[in-house]
This record gives C-alpha cells, structure tokens and sequence, in this order.
C-alpha cells in the first residue's frame, strides 16, 4: 500500500461550546476533545443538537465557546450532509453533481480534464461507478448517500465530518462505508461521524461522545456505552441547558 | 489513543479557532451599501440638471384652463372630443363633414341643448365649408347668445391630405384646432390660414396635458 506514514488528521478540541438559534438554546456546554487519526462517533437523541454542533465546527453556526483544530499534515474537511435539499427534477446526473462539487466552474461545463480520474476513483470507492450517468434525482435514498459519500473525499481530507451517513444505506452500503472508513483512518484521516446506530458504533468507533443539549458522556465505546446510560439518554427526559 | 498523543507530538501543530458566523460582517456589508446607494441617489439628485424646458406660449395662443373662464372650459374641453368624433366620421365616412344639426340631434356637446349648453352662453353653431377646389376643411363656429358669459369659438377641422401650408405653429400640424375670439360675433378672415385668423382676432386655444400641469406645479413654468 502507499499509505504516506507521516499523514496525520488534525485534533479537535471543544471548550464550553454553547449554541443558540432563535431564543433556543440548542448547545450548552458542551466539552470533549477528538483525537487525530481516530473514528469519533457522536450521539444522541432526535434533535439532541449534534448535527447543529457539527456545523459549529464547520463554522457555520453562530457558537460561543471555542472550537480549535489543531492540523497535522494537511487542513482539508470533508463534509458529508445528512441531506440535501434538492429539487428531484434537477436534470442533473451523478458526473455532473460531482462537477458540481469539485470544481468552480459550472457544472454544464462539463466535468474538467483534471478532476475526471478523482471523480471516477471516488465513485469507485462508493461503489457507485456504474451509475454516473444516472439522474441525481432518480437516485434511491442509499445511492445518493453513496454519492454524498463520495463527494466527501475529494479532495483527500485530512477531516472527515459525516453526519449520520448510515441513514438508508443497505447491507452492502453499510459494508463498502465501513470498509472505507477503515482505510481512510489507517491514512492518518480524523473522522467525526453522528451515528444512530449504537452497535456499529461500539464497532468501529474509537470514542463516542453523547449529545443531548449538553455533553451526556464522552469516552471510548467499551466502557461509556453501558444499557444503563444508553436507556437514561434515549428515554424521554432530555437534558438541561 | 496514546498512538494519536505521539503523532501529533511529533508534528508542528497548526492551530485553528472556529470562528462563530454570527453574520456580524454581513450586516455591515449591507449598511454599507445601504450608505453606498444613498449616497450615490443623493448625489445624482443634486447634480442631475433638470431638463427646464418650459413650453412657451405664443402671444396669439391662450392657455386652455388659464386663459378660459369655467364656462368657456367646458364648451371647450366638449369640442375638443367633439372634434375627434367629427374627423373620425370624415375618415371613416364618404367625406363628409358632420352637420350641425346631426350632432344636436345625437347628443354630441356643446351642440346638444342641454343643460351644460345653456350654463355655458348657449352658444349657436353653424357649419361653414370651404369652397370647393380648395383645401378639405370645416369650420364650426359658435357664437354666444350671452356675451357675459362666453366668447366664441371656431373649430378648425382640417383633412391634412397633402402640407397644411400656411400655418404658423411650427410643430406637427394637428387635424383641427380650436379659436377662440371674446368678441360675441367676431370677424372672420377671407382665408383660414393661422395668419389671418390671427389679424382678425382669434388666439388659439391650446390645452396642457398632464406633463405640462406637473411641471406647471413644480415650478418649471408654463408661460
Ligand atoms: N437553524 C435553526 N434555527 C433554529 N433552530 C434550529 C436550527 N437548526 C436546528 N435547530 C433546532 O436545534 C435542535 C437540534 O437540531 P439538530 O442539531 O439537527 O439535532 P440532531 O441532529 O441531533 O437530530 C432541534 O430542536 C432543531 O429544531
Ligand atoms: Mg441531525
């Protein structure tokens, strides 16, 4: 393999984040560190604030506290959405989305020269490379995660931020992702992922932290996810702010 | 993750703080171009010269609702769309001219006996035609029975088929034209050029449109 031995993928540390929208107090509080080269796992209940912590770090939310990264090697984030607000009748295909995504220019342009070969390698890697003249729209739910999938690792990230890229993907899907996670930490790659999935956390996650308004608990799988806790945070009392 | 503690020991660290996107650089990009346009108008305001152009009228013109009593207004603003019915008809027709007693009998003002014609100086109408051989025009003058109220009027329809030749007014030369004489039974010229009825007295009446009443408000005087 050509795995560059000296890649490595940022920190992150959170300190006191706290987050309000509108009069709502959505984050509070909220203090855990990532570390580089590690599968992060964040959950959580229903609208416990995890996506809304995620885009903090994306600076896209307007968060108090502090969010540092500290880089390694490289400082590019990949960003995997939980959906996409998209018109279903866009006569746009996968190869075009890709365009869109990766390049400046516009996506009727056509997909440049360059970025032909990344784009094609990362459908590959989704498993999704048969399917790029396909209509975005036209996509069934788990395709399409594949895709936003793909679109997350151009270009290479030294950070890959996926929230809850588990929703609607089948058996193989969930498989060709983990796999993919697996190679991309082994490259050094930080990744932050919201997931639902408590057993397929417990198995790839090297920590998990559980958001509920506050920090519920932050830890490593083995030891934080116990039926008790996981009860206490999923029953219908949430937390405080 | 001790592995992770080592290599990020090993590595200089470049430190990011994300930065809140509070919108606090948007709002003072708009009330900076908020400024930016106010400014930009107030100037142009100020510096844009008003196109001044006052419609000066000539000594034998009148001004329609200035120069006119409330009575002669009103006979005047009738004929005015009466005129436009009588070249319609002449257009449209075999080349006739509307006669006089056709337009009482239809209810076309000022002609009609009405309540208006009699507020209004009961002015009496005839219709007078060129002789043949000359050019297409009528003339339909009236003349008041009450000299206290109105003057008299003369409309001056004109088939433009070739150049109104002999006409004063240096503009397009309009199909008919409205004259107007305060004498009760004014004298009319041999020949109907906008010369000769100015010698014998009559001043054309000539009406604003809204344009020239805003300009009249705001200054910019019609004379
Ligand atoms: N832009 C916004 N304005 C106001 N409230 C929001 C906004 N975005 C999310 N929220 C609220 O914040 C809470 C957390 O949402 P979210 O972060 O999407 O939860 P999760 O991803 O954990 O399900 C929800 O109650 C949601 O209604
Ligand atoms: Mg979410």
């Amino acid at each position: 393999m050509t795995v560059p031995t000296n890649a490595m993928g940022p920190a992150i540390h959170f300190e006191r984040v706290g987050l309000q929208l509108g009069g709502n107090c959505i984050l509070s509080n909220v203090d855990f560190s990532v570390e580089p080269g590690t599968i992060h796992c964040i959950i959580g209940p229903n609208g416990g604030g995890k996506s809304s912590l995620v885009r903090c770090l994306l600076g896209q939310m307007p968060h108090t506290g502090t969010i540092r990264i500290g880089w390694g090697t490289g400082n590019v984030i990949g960003y995997v959405p939980q959906s996409l607000d998209f018109d279903r009748t866009l006569p746009m295909t996968v190869k075009d989305f890709m365009a869109m995504i990766c390049q400046n220019r516009p996506a009727f342009c056509g997909l440049g020269r360059k970025y032909g070969p990344i784009v094609e390698h990362a459908l590959k890697m989704v498993g999704m490379e048969g399917k790029r003249q396909r209509p975005f729209g036209a996509l069934s739910g788990g395709e399409r995660q594949r895709v936003l999938l793909a679109q997350g690792l151009i270009p290479k990230p030294d950070l890959l931020v996926l929230d809850e890229p588990g929703t609607g993907l089948d058996k193989a899907g969930a498989s060709i992702m983990r796999d993919l996670l697996a190679d991309l930490k082994e490259r050094g790659v930080t990744i932050l992922m919201i997931h639902h999935d408590l057993a397929e956390v417990r198995d790839m996650a090297d920590s998990v932290t559980c958001i509920n308004r506050n920090l519920v608990f932050s830890g490593e799988p083995e030891v934080e996810l116990t039926p008790e806790k996981i009860l206490n945070v999923f029953s219908p009392a949430g937390g405080t702010c | 993750m001790i592995m992770g503690r080592k290599l990020e020991d090993m590595h200089p660290v470049r430190e990011e703080f994300v930065r809140p996107c509070n919108g606090g650089s948007e709002t003072w990009w708009l009330i900076g171009c908020a400024l930016l346009t106010l400014t930009i108008c107030s100037l142009s305001i100020g510096v844009r010269k008003a196109n001044v152009q006052s419609q000066s009228l000539h000594s034998w013109q009148l001004n329609a609702f200035r120069d006119l009593r409330a009575e002669e207004r009103g006979t005047y603003s009738a004929l005015y769309t009466a005129a436009i019915e009588i070249d319609d008809t002449h257009q449209n027709g075999d080349g006739e001219w509307l006669e006089v007693s056709d337009m009482e009998q239809d209810f076309v003002p000022p002609f009609v006996h009405d309540a208006a014609w009699r507020r209004q100086g009961k002015l009496v109408w005839q219709r007078k035609l060129l002789p043949a051989g000359t050019l297409d025009m009528a003339l339909y003058l009236g003349e008041p029975q009450q000299k206290e109220i109105s003057g008299s009027f003369l409309l001056v329809m004109q088939h433009s088929h070739g150049n109104g030749s002999g006409h004063a007014a240096p503009s397009t030369h309009p199909s008919h034209e409205i004259w107007y004489s305060p004498s009760p039974h004014p004298r009319l010229p041999a020949s109907y050029t906008d010369q000769a009825l100015i010698t014998s007295g009559w001043k054309e009446v000539v009406p604003l449109r809204g344009r020239d009443e805003i300009m009249r408000t705001k200054g910019e005087n019609v004379s």
